[in-house]
């Protein structure tokens, strides 16, 4: 025994002399990633490093370094060096939050962020000046945000952080193999058309399509299917005449995939007035349902929602008509096997992208819009290995807006939910000299260049309302689409400053509400089992029986 | 002052004098020990147990709630059928870790005690998972029995067959598997050493007097190692409503209710929860601990009083 | 005479059997299938590599290539210093983290002050109390002590009597017959003598079992590296951001499987090395009293 503890203390022993040398704040034993420069002053950011990247932040450092190289933050030094520390893990949401007494950085840019818990905490710096005040473009950050941002932001009046990038669910179809097997629904040639012939059509010449869910031709949504009859037989045809298979999703992380997808149908069924009543608890209701032998039955009449009775939208119809439409895929087999073993997201979006070099086709993907940046590895190996023909560049994907439940709400906009809670922010107690610059730094990120290079750069939105140029040159066709649908859509940023709501966050987030008492995996409870069929309106039902009046009063009685 | 009480001052000054020297012992011992403990436990987690006393509102802070945490609490513990269905899954797989894996590692042990055909192989390789990190050993198993099973399975019947953590007949049975037979380690190499140490004598007379081997460990070894038994019964029922059954391995934080235990149930709940969700989440905490604790003495106490006692 | 074959050993040896079978098959599939290259790994989970890919491992062991904030910048800090940091981490760990519980314990055992009693019922309390929020709390402690992203703080935070092996040598302690202790009294032996010269070899094996296991108990964890010595990165932090990278190049099985198996196979060459020490026969009593 003697030998064995002399032998660890050794090794103990030795490395300690190593540690002494190295001590354990990182400051050697490893390679600089940028040259510190003394004569600058550093601003320390930090960036959640996940599906959005932070290529778009060392855009904005050089920029800004460069606009600002001759100015003095600090006595004794010139110019500004942005040192930007970009991580995943622990660095988001209330991993950040527990090392927010420990962290260096000053500014944040991240994501899954209760804002509300670093205020309290003192955490956030009240940036009111930053948003309010006029920026280098001629306007303030503030009339770039929604009605619902500003009411929901704001607390005591003030604003402490910014929305960061906007995020959403949704279909991901691939263009090229729509157009190669003509899968667009051919002008006339669907059952919503207005002088439909009878006999559904699909084609791929544009010009030649059928409206889509917006109900009007020439926009970017034409051939797509218009309501959830017409996409299901789109489906059936992939599958039965074309040998497609329709949909792909990571097998791994179904449920939470799969969730977003949901709370993204039901958005759009809803609208943004109806979906913001589950976190605003404020309005009037209308379109609460009850469930019937054979479905659901919407109520008469339209319902006041306050506090007390908040329980009743989880009669909301929307979740019915989401979970309906899960149901049809998994009850016709629409899906790729790998969606119930152990696949990964990225292993999901391989299988897509690599479906149709291998003529196994498969047409969509459940995913976040995020999901082409974390591909882009497998389009250069594909690049690297099939030819440039499957490079990212040669290759279109687009964003589906969601067909409607039903042919009456053909026409109407498009409605998407945040679902990733991204907000940047200044640290509170951050050197008094610094705060100015960090200020500055923060509304620089803002302005309307600054928003669009990100857009470009990135290929996804940020949180707030701005133009993009007609001439802009892309990230990729997927890029574009997004930006069709996000600038054509209203958007639901979950949050308000109803007390209620404050008091119980966890329980409120929109997609984590498809679940009962027994079940918290709608896919899971949906897949068909050979021994007993489960259904969506059972799944809704068991929603509406966990979420009780008899519970929500026990719960939440203290809000009202 | 009476002759007696100025024999006993002085037997009291003695005694000090006498245990002085064990006393600043004991102290020198346990003084780092104990300002660790206050740091580091009470320091952290007394906040944490005053938390189930208090509502949190981002109005006004922090404000005393009595025991209206206590009674919303009880009130889902009652009603609340995923919670319901938590704690019954924490008190089965807590009784099927007695039942069948201590069971087993005790039978799995005396067979290593016996040095029978491949003792030495199977104590090494039982012992693996205990080495190995569990996050290796997650990430291994919910491949096998996710692509490589689904894969086989559906060469084999034809259909598409999802792998085993997907499947509603196969999830629960699956998780209690792993947990039960990868969780061997540590008690066959404690049982197995406890074994060792006894009196290999009294084993022998056993042998003699014609036992066969179930009597023999039945009547002679077990009650030899009945102590050891005991301490890891307090482990085991200590652990009941911590235990998360590698379920954040297996599902992330979707694991359904059917599987979920209290420990699962709450760890899942604090990496989402805000501020003003804390103290129901400490309440539960402090429930559990509550119900734990006397079982955990009571179980001590009869098994002391009522087990075998080899001497 | 040869014994007839007990039904009860041929069970036990049946069910190990299956058992060994088990871990052995996962494992060898595991180091095959880390050896696939990705996309045939999704064409076919089961079948034999056709192309050998040792890259997933220069992949996998780049990836423990983990990037640490500084004052002064980004570091990268490299696989063979994070595998110093590991030993440094567990080591350090491992030695505290058996030595406090184990003269706590016997202190506890052998002095009969009524007092040392709380000792003990303090650890079966919290051994059963789940302790929620608590890191917010740890790490605001951690920084005001100024022992924040140390190692040797983490070495005083994971030097606690509270656990299990507390009650391990509780029970090994009191095995040990008073008179051993009595006897060295009586020769002029203090209590710092007894203990370190008497008791503690009387215990050794139990001492260097545990050591050992909680030494491949921290080379193993990563949530406490990960929160509280951020710039001191291990072996099991890298292989924990890995698991979770949704990045293009890590989030592929193969590679995940060969970030495991470069996390296994150290600890499997320490475990044939140190089989005998690690699995020794530890002398274990009760905790009757």
């Amino acid at each position: 025994m003697k030998k064995i503890i002399a032998f660890l203390l050794a090794i103990i022993s030795v490395f300690s002399l190593v540690g002494c040398a190295d001590p354990g704040n990182g400051s050697g034993g490893g390679r600089p990633s940028e040259e510190f420069d003394p004569n600058k002053t550093q601003l320390y950011v930090l960036n959640y490093d996940g599906g959005y990247g932070t290529d778009w932040l060392y855009a904005v450092k050089a920029r800004f370094e460069e606009d600002y190289a001759t100015e003095t933050f600090q006595p004794g030094k010139q110019g500004v060096q942005i040192m930007i520390d970009a991580d995943k893990d622990g660095y988001y949401g209330t991993g950040l939050r527990d090392k927010m007494p420990v962290t260096t950085n000053e500014v944040f840019f991240s994501e899954s962020i209760t804002f509300n818990d670093y205020v309290s905490l003192g955490y956030m710096m009240n940036i009111d000046d930053v948003v309010t005040s006029t920026n280098s473009d001629n306007k303030t950050i503030e009339s770039k945000m929604s009605a619902e941002q500003k009411a929901s932001l704001k607390i005591g009046g003030s604003y402490y952080c910014i929305p960061h990038y906007a995020s959403f669910a949704g279909i991901n179809y691939d263009i090229d193999l729509f157009n190669s097997k003509k899968l667009f629904y051919a002008k006339d040639g669907a059952p919503s058309e207005p002088n439909f012939t009878g006999t559904v059509r699909y084609t791929n010449l544009k010009g030649q399509k059928s409206k889509g869910p917006d109900g009007e031709y020439g926009t970017y949504d034409d051939g797509l299917p218009a309501t959830y009859d017409e996409f299901f037989a789109l489906c059936g045809y992939m599958k039965n005449a074309m040998s497609i298979t329709p949909f792909i999703w990571t097998g791994q992380y179904r449920t939470s995939y799969v969730s977003w997808i949901l709370a993204a149908l039901a958005s759009d069924y809803e609208g943004k007035e109806q979906m913001m009543l589950n976190f605003n608890f404020n309005g009037t209701a209308k379109n609460l349902a009850t469930v019937t032998s054979t479905g659901i039955q919407l109520d008469a009449q339209d319902k006041v929602i306050n506090n007390s009775n908040g329980y009743e939208l989880y009669r909301s119809a929307g979740r019915y008509y989401a979970l309906d439409f899960l149901e049809k895929i998994l009850d016709n087999n629409y899906y790729h096997s790998s969606g119930f073993t152990d696949s990964s997201a990225i292993t999901a979006q391989d299988t897509f992208l690599r479906s149709s070099y291998k003529n196994q086709p498969i047409a969509m993907i459940l995913e976040g819009i995020w999901w082409e940046n974390e591909a882009e590895g497998t389009f250069e190996t594909m690049a690297n290995r099939y030819g440039e023909k499957w490079a990212m560049k040669n290759r279109n994907f687009g964003i589906m807006p969601f067909p409607k439940a039903t042919a009456d709400k053909i026409g109407e906009k498009p409605t998407l939910i945040d679902n990733n809670y991204s907000y940047a922010f200044i640290r509170n107690d951050i050197s008094t000299e610094k705060v100015d610059l960090a200020k500055l730094f923060l509304k620089y990120c803002y302005t309307d260049e600054s928003l669009a290079e990100f857009t470009t750069i990135v290929g996804l939105p940020k949180a707030l309302n701005y133009e993009m140029d007609e001439n802009t040159q892309w990230k990729s066709t997927y890029s574009q689409k997004v930006w069709n649908l996000y600038d054509s859509a209203d958007k639901v940023y979950p949050f308000s400053q109803n007390p209620l709501y404050l008091g119980a966050q966890s329980a409120f987030v929109y997609y984590s509400t498809f679940r009962t008492s027994l079940e918290t995996s709608a896919i899971d409870y949906l897949l068909r089992d050979k021994d007993s069929h489960t259904n969506a309106k059972d799944f809704f039902k068991g929603i509406i029986d966990t979420n009780t009046k008899a519970k929500w009063e026990q719960s939440y009685g203290r809000f009202f | 002052m009476t002759k007696c009480e100025q024999k006993k001052k002085l037997t009291l000054k003695e005694n000090f004098k006498k245990n002085f020297q064990d006393i600043l012992f004991c102290v020198i011992i346990l003084l780092y020990p104990t300002i660790q403990f206050i740091i580091f436990y009470l320091g952290v987690n007394v906040n944490t147990i005053a938390l189930s006393f208090k509502f949190f509102d981002y109005e006004g802070g922090y404000s005393f709630a009595g025991l209206e945490n206590f009674k919303l609490a009880f009130y889902n513990l009652f009603n609340d059928t995923g919670l319901k269905l938590a704690v019954g899954n924490s008190v089965t797989y807590r009784i099927i870790a007695i039942a069948v894996g201590m069971t087993l590692s005790l039978m799995f042990s005396y067979y290593i005690y016996l040095n029978r055909a491949m003792a030495g192989f199977f104590k090494a390789i039982l012992f693996m998972p205990a080495v190995v990190s569990t996050l290796v050993f997650t990430i291994i198993f919910r491949k096998f029995v996710g692509d490589l099973y689904s894969e086989i399975a559906s060469k084999i019947t034809g259909e598409m067959v999802p792998g085993l953590l997907a499947t509603e007949s196969t999830k629960k049975a699956t998780v209690f598997f792993y947990n039960v037979f990868f969780g061997f380690g540590t008690a066959v190499l404690l049982y197995s050493g406890a074994m060792s140490g006894t009196n290999e004598s009294v084993m022998e007379y056993a042998e003699v007097d014609g036992t066969n081997y179930w009597q023999k460990f039945i009547y002679v070894l077990f009650p030899m190692i009945f102590p050891t038994f005991i301490t890891f019964m307090v482990m085991h029922i200590s652990d009941t409503f911590m235990n998360q059954m590698n379920l954040l391995g297996f599902f992330a934080d979707s694991a359904s209710p059917k599987l979920q235990t209290i420990g699962y149930f709450l760890y899942t709940k604090t990496l989402k929860a805000s501020l003003s969700e804390y103290p129901l989440l400490a309440t539960y905490g402090l429930i559990f601990t509550l119900i734990t604790m006397p079982i955990v003495f009571l179980v001590k106490h009869l098994l002391e009083k009522f087990g075998p006692n080899a001497y | 005479m040869r014994k007839k074959p007990s039904a009860l050993l041929i069970v036990l040896f049946v069910l190990m059997a299956f058992i060994a079978t088990m871990y052995i098959l996962m494992i060898v599939w595991a180091g095959f299938a880390s050896l696939k290259d990705p996309w045939e790994f999704d064409d076919s989970a089961l079948a034999f590599p056709k192309i050998w890919s040792f890259v997933n491992y220069a992949s996998a062991f780049k990836s423990y290539t983990v990037k640490v904030p500084t004052p002064t910048g980004d570091v990268f800090v490299g696989p063979v210093r994070i595998i110093i940091n590991t030993i440094f981490y567990a080591g350090g760990c491992a030695f505290l983290g058996t030595l406090v519980p184990c003269i706590t314990s016997y202190v506890v055992a052998k002095y009969k002050f009524r007092v040392l009693k709380i000792y003990y019922v303090i650890v079966v309390v919290c051994l059963s109390i789940p302790i929620i929020g608590g890191t917010a709390s740890q790490l605001r402690i951690a920084k005001s002590i100024g022992i924040y992203d140390t190692i040797w703080g983490i070495w005083l935070m994971r030097g606690y009597f509270i656990g299990s092996y507390f009650l391990i040598f509780y029970s090994s302690f009191m095995m040990i017959p008073n008179s051993f202790s009595e006897a060295a009294k009586i020769d002029g032996a203090g209590n710092f003598t007894i203990l370190f010269k008497l008791v503690l070899p009387l215990i050794s094996k139990t001492f260097t079992t545990i050591l050992l296991i909680l030494f491949v108990n921290y080379w193993n964890e990563y949530e406490t590296p990960l929160m509280f010595t951020p710039s001191v990165p291990t072996l099991a932090v890298g292989l924990y951001k890995f698991a979770i990278s949704a990045s293009d190049e890590y989030g592929k099985t193969p590679i995940q499987l060969a970030g495991s198996m470069i996390l296994f196979i150290p600890i499997l060459i320490m475990y044939i090395c140190l089989q005998d020490k690690l699995m020794g026969n530890i002398s274990m009593g009760g905790i009757k009293e």
